[in-house]
């Protein structure tokens, strides 16, 4: 996320206004379509919580529009959120033109959040989408946390194919390669949004069928070369990662229930190029998942959640980022809908911080030896709407 | 007696008619009844290349819902929140009455809708509910 700039302020009101005027020329679809959601709360850490959370908070704004012209359709999503230091920090998330292959497919090109498993495309950045106030720890965006490829640039096809009244749902998608980028004193995956590093390519893959019941269980894989430089000079190569992931998922979305689980395994190769660098050489296996169920009761919608990420230590593909970090966290909350637009959330969460040895590079290529195991509590609220 | 019978199945008779509703579409348009409910919840979106425009219709809706997405409305809402946000698509336009609804039926290619009572001669009828 950057801060604001004149010059990102500027932009992203010109975009604005060109899509105003191209809604304008089309008359027969009633406008531009522009919807949001936005999101308030308040949070209290207990115990060594490394967030330190205490007060009131305002988490996103989240605009999109769905620009249809014809056949094309376009998704443009444009996010506002606080920062960590107050400052007003704002991303465009999504930049989709959409072309169709058929009646029940399309070709995406552009900035889209990766498709695999089903919470990541499910509810992107919508907090009143999602029952649960904070997403899986490892599902979460680069810069929160997270340890997965949310964003990627390129092409991304997907659709579905009926079997009577169940579906089979796809996506192929080819995009930039990931990199983790490095400075003094952050380390984050980052998707390449102007271009690729290396020639290697984010390739993945997801297949799920659907019964008419609405339970969808599916697979996912995807896989892509990771490089870690050192503070952004690309001569010097700290590590290369063959990274591969396939897994599975479960989602169930009736009248009462709702349920999700996910499988994450990562079969990683790395390659240790320079010294000092923690990790070791071939080949490591790392599982992450979670599964949360929740029970409709009118509008009252009680939730639990496990999730766990069990990282090889010695995977430079995970020991370079700041979220690669092993973890297990419990979450118990009510979702409480006041109306088809608002949502307020109370949630509990239990989080074990299990750190590894983690790349410093701060002073050059170091390790940072891991700290001691800690365990922390979380009470946080929210209300939030969608528009 | 006869006539008391006669009278009681033309009531019967007339019920039935003024509850049934349609389902038409602008003529030309190859769809099947039993792909509605993929249209109207947004898993097809052209025919043959021409852009689907489904209408929702105030009147009917809750019928419509009940009888062919078996969907509360509330749900159906919600179904479309997620696939304007995930997919970039748009709900059905909403129509206040069948008279709005076959207006727009009828000179729009791709479009079809519901309505109260039996379709107009010059639109095609694909089901009724």
């Amino acid at each position: 996320m950057r801060s604001l700039t004149p010059h990102a302020y500027g932009y992203s009101l010109h975009l604005t206004l060109i899509f105003f005027c191209a809604g304008a020329a089309h008359a027969e679809y009633e406008g531009l379509p522009l919807h949001g959601f936005a999101d308030v709360g308040a949070a209290q850490s207990i115990g060594s919580d490394p967030s330190r959370q205490r007060g009131f908070n305002v988490g996103n704004i989240d605009f999109y529009l769905t620009p249809k012209f014809e056949n094309v359709r376009g998704l443009i999503e444009l996010v506002f959120e606080v920062d960590g230091e107050g400052g007003l920090a704002t991303d465009l998330e999504r930049v989709q033109i959409g072309a169709p292959t058929g009646d029940r497919s399309v070709l995406w090109f552009g900035r889209w959040h990766t498709p695999f498993g089903r919470w990541h495309t499910n509810f992107h950045h919508g907090a009143q989408l999602q029952t649960a106030i904070n997403r899986p720890r490892f599902l979460d965006f680069e810069d929160k946390g997270g340890m997965l490829p949310s964003h990627s640039l390129g092409l991304w096809w997907t659709g579905n194919q009926p079997r009577g009244e169940d579906h089979i749902n796809f996506s192929v998608y080819l995009a930039n390669g990931n990199q983790i980028a490095t400075s003094a004193d952050e380390k984050l995956l980052s998707f390449n949004a102007a271009g690729d590093n290396n020639n290697g390519k984010l390739i993945g893959a997801n297949l799920a069928y659907q019964w008419a019941s609405n339970l969808e269980i599916g697979l996912h894989a995807y896989r892509d070369t990771v490089e870690t430089y050192l503070n952004g000079d690309t001569s010097v190569l700290v590590n290369r990662n063959a990274v591969t992931m396939a897994g599975a998922f479960l989602n169930y979305d009736a009248d009462a229930w709702e349920v999700m689980i996910e499988w994450y395994h990562f079969a990683n190769d790395t390659q240790k190029l320079a010294v000092g660098a923690p990790g070791k050489e071939g080949d490591h296996g790392s599982d992450l998942w979670f599964a949360q169920a929740g029970r409709r009761y009118q509008k009252w919608m009680p939730y639990l959640r496990i999730e766990q990420a069990r990282l090889d230590a010695d995977d430079a593909y995970f020991n370079s980022m700041d979220s690669g970090q092993p973890y297990k966290r419990e979450a118990a909350g009510l979702r409480f809908d006041w109306n088809a637009r608002t949502a307020f959330k109370l949630e509990l969460t239990r989080t074990h911080d299990d750190p590894i040895d983690q790349l410093d590079t701060s002073a050059g290529v170091g390790t940072v030896a891991a700290g001691d195991k800690v365990s922390y509590t979380r009470l946080q609220w929210q209300a939030s709407i969608n528009f | 007696m006869k006539s008391t019978i006669l009278f009681v199945v033309a009531a019967v008779v007339l019920a039935f008619n003024a509850s049934a509703a349609e389902v038409i579409v602008n003529p030309g348009m190859k769809i099947s009844a039993d792909e509605i409910r993929d249209i109207y919840l947004g898993e097809k979106t052209a025919a043959d290349g021409v852009p689907l425009q489904p209408l929702d219709n105030t009147m009917t809706q809750e019928k419509f819902a009940t009888a062919i997405l078996k969907l509360p409305i509330a749900k159906y809402q919600v179904i479309w929140t997620k696939k304007a946000f995930r997919d970039g698509l748009t709900a059905p336009t909403v129509k206040n009455n069948d008279a709005e609804v076959i207006e727009f039926v009828k000179r729009t290619p791709g479009a079809l809708g519901y309505i109260e009572g039996a379709a107009p001669s010059d639109l095609v009828s694909i089901l009724k509910f």
